[in-house]
């Protein structure tokens, strides 16, 4: 019998910390219900479907921004970090300092209130918060900025807990190695206290300057730019350390190639991380040529850390189904659990994560930023990443978290089994619109493509398309929202032994790594073969422009 | 005791995991990156090859003082019908073909909300003219649209930027903000007439 870390430890936790768990994550499932929403109508309104005064439609804009990009990921995020923290580490079975994770809470519940309700009362900010869109009286958007700040300081005491927990058996003496899990979990939390620090450093020089206490902002950009790349790749190294405990949960399968290495390459986020964040501006006129130069060549090396972590997940799952008797290049995979949800999400997470990659590996080419960087692409990549792949690992760790803490059953997982498919559909309809629009130039966030008409008509045709694959996604995303919310609010509170509506194998096996393990890395062949085909797309298009280009000089 | 499987060994998913870094090579194909130590010059737009970073022309100049230079720009080269078409020198110069081989032509233009100014350009093709761009309320763009693909510049507030485009074909390209400005983004337009 394998141990079940993750099913038992959650039960063992104190009804605290369970209470805890559950008010994150269902602030955490309003904000996501929330920002899907409000991206649902800004795609509709983008399609075409119905009119809104444009103000309307940039609140709504900012909205779904501000409500995913930071509140879903970040409320998210503290609860699946602190309940790791206090699961996974050896020896502590409960959160230390709950109080103070309550606290955090609070904040971030109190800047989540301020950020929303104030893109009602003044010209939308976007989710960026440019202070230089500021007119008139700035004292609403100072609450807008103090919104960010509140929340940064919850963020801050989220990782501080986190890492209390992790650290409290070794203060009281047990000393106890910690697990490659706990080891993740920590950096994590590190690495959610280094975006609170960035977002204090970035929100409160304008809060301040809104309240009349302040001079002017002169470089909003740069500081948004490190938090901004900060905040793309923390939800990413969160996903593949999910990926790696769900896939334990569900296989028993840990990684062949020794926790050393899978600490190893969970630390050099830390490294691979910070110094890339340069791609975001290669159209700032401020970045000199060979910063751009070396932007590009840092860039390629952000993505090492993730395909790591995929090796690692699928050659160990490999050569464990083989040792079981798993036959063919890809039959082997039939010994996974693919009734179970959780799986399927990991599954189409993972493919997601491919596809949105490998587009992504498009922008951090300096020469094809004034081609796409401002374009339809960007968001048509993206939903990949943050639906696709984020969101939807989040939900598989949900369904193990929810019963976990509340003892209710899984709720329809045959259905809950086949959302993942409608999702990647959408996405597939929504990214591939999306990114041929932005190919072709279509700017991002404006509603009317036509441009009175002087547009080429398949721009509109793109958005049509776009809002057709958003309709396909909210309806499978809100599908989920009912489920977990129904899993999430029921009262049944008995102890929850693993759900048999959450079938796994246990494919532990005595001889490993005698076998091959190919997908693994024919699959990161063929991530760079996708990649080199958008790229040389990207090449060809800049070339076939009728322009030529020099020089990037500017002045103060 | 088999030895393990080489598509299990630590070295090589370390290998494979430094994979994607291959992409390097097809960036040097393109002329993207530098191929070696020695200065390269990379591809750009059209095929043509950058002739490096040009000097700002006034480090320290004023909102005040480049609205001036826009306005005299258009008094000067304004035409009947409102557009703007700045004049090539008298004595330009040109090689055996007839085809312009001058200094780069000067054009001065502003971004605010919600319009370029001056909002019409007519320019003469495989003309060199340098665009002197300065957004002067809040950060704009301009993405210049040639019909299947676009050409982006994004012109920070109070920060003139400068380069020299030079347009092979004749024909109108829309210029639209790319980046977001206000309630009024969605109209912010302009256009380029190559003749």
């Amino acid at each position: 019998m394998r141990e079940d870390t993750l099913v038992d430890g959650l039960w063992r936790l104190p009804a605290g910390d369970r209470r805890l768990l559950k008010w994150v994550i269902v602030i955490a499932l309003f904000s996501l219900g929330l920002g899907l929403l409000c991206g649902a109508l800004t795609a509709f309104r983008r399609a075409g479907f119905f009119t809104l005064h444009p103000g309307l439609g940039y609140t709504l804009l900012s909205l779904h921004g501000v409500t995913i990009f930071f509140y879903w990921l970040y409320f998210i995020q503290a609860g699946l970090v602190l309940m790791l923290a206090a699961v996974y580490t050896k020896g502590v079975g409960r959160l230390v300092g709950r109080p103070l994770a309550w606290l955090a809470l609070a904040c971030m519940v109190a800047g989540f209130a301020l950020s929303e309700l104030t893109l009602f009362m003044n010209v939308p900010l976007l989710y960026d918060g440019n202070p230089r869109l500021v007119v008139g009286d700035a004292t609403i958007p100072g609450l807008f900025y103090l919104g960010y700040v509140i929340t940064n300081i919850g963020l801050f005491l989220v990782g501080a807990v986190s890492i209390m927990t992790t650290l409290a058996p070794k203060f009281a003496g047990s000393v106890e190695p910690w697990s490659t899990v706990t080891f993740a979990t920590v950096a994590w939390a590190g690495l959610l206290i280094v975006s609170a620090m960035a977002g204090f450093n970035v929100f409160l020089p304008p809060m301040l300057w809104a309240f009349g206490l302040g001079p002017p902002i002169v470089d909003y950009g740069m500081q948004w730019h490190v938090l901004f790349h900060n905040m793309h790749y923390l939800p990413l190294m969160a996903t593949v350390i999910v990926w790696y405990v769900l896939i334990e949960v569900m296989t028993g399968v840990r990684s062949i190639f020794g926790t050393q290495f899978s600490k190893i390459v969970f630390a050099s986020y830390l490294i691979f991380v910070p110094p890339t964040f340069l791609y975001h501006m290669f159209l700032d006129p401020n970045l000199s040529e060979p910063v751009k130069v070396i932007g590009s060549l840092l860039s390629l090396f952000i993505a090492v850390p993730t395909v790591l972590v995929y090796l690692i997940i699928t050659s160990s799952l490999e050569s464990y189904a083989r040792a079981r008797g798993g036959t063919g290049l890809f039959g082997w995979m039939r010994l996974l659990p693919w009734r179970n949800p959780a799986m399927t999400a990991v599954a189409l997470a993972v493919l997601n994560l491919a596809i949105g990659g490998s587009l992504s590996f498009v922008l951090i080419q300096g020469k094809l930023a004034p081609l796409l960087s401002d374009t339809f692409f960007v968001p048509g990549y993206f939903h990949f990443l943050t639906l696709g792949t984020v969101t939807l690992t989040f939900i598989a760790l949900l369904l193990y978290v929810i019963p976990g803490i509340t003892g209710n059953p899984i709720w329809r997982p045959q259905l809950l089994n086949r959302l993942p498919y409608v999702i990647t559909l959408g996405l597939l309809i929504f990214g591939s619109a999306g990114v041929l629009a932005g190919y072709t130039g279509v700017p991002r966030r404006v509603f009317d493509v036509g441009y009175g008409g002087e547009a080429p008509d398949w721009w509109e045709l793109m958005m049509v398309l776009v809002g057709i694959g958003a309709a396909i996604m909210s309806v499978g995303l809100a599908t989920y929202l009912y489920g977990l919310v129904r899993m999430l609010l029921g009262r049944r509170y008995a102890p929850a032994p693993e759900p048999s509506a959450m079938p796994v194998v246990d494919l532990g096996a005595a001889e490993l790594g005698h076998h091959p393990a190919w997908v693994g890395p024919l699959s990161v062949l063929v991530l760079i073969v996708a990649m080199s085909v958008f790229t040389i797309i990207g090449f060809e298009l800049m070339q076939s422009v009728p322009l030529t280009a020099t020089g990037g000089g500017h002045a103060h | 005791m088999r030895p393990p499987h080489l598509t299990t060994r630590l070295g090589f998913i370390t290998f494979c995991g430094f994979g994607v870094v291959a992409l390097y090579g097809l960036w040097a194909i393109y002329g993207a990156v530098p191929t070696s130590l020695r200065a390269q010059k990379p591809l750009m737009p059209g095929g043509a090859m950058e002739m490096g970073v040009r000097d700002a022309m006034d480090s320290h100049m004023p909102v005040e003082e480049f609205q001036r230079l826009v306005k005299e720009f258009v008094d000067t080269h304004m035409l009947a019908d409102g557009s703007v078409s700045p004049a090539l020198p008298e004595r330009a110069a040109t090689n055996i073909l007839g085809a312009y081989i001058g200094e780069p032509v000067d054009v001065f233009m502003t971004a605010r909300q919600y319009n370029y100014w001056p909002s019409v350009l007519r320019l003469e093709r495989n003309v060199p003219y340098r665009f002197r761009i300065m957004a002067v309320d809040t950060d704009h763009g301009a993405s210049i649209q040639f019909k299947g693909a676009a050409y982006m510049i994004r012109a920070p507030v109070d920060h003139m930027v400068e380069k020299v485009l030079l347009f092979k074909e004749p024909g109108e390209y829309p210029i639209y903000c790319t980046v977001y400005c206000g309630l009024g983004h969605d109209l912010m337009k302009g256009k380029i007439v190559v003749e």
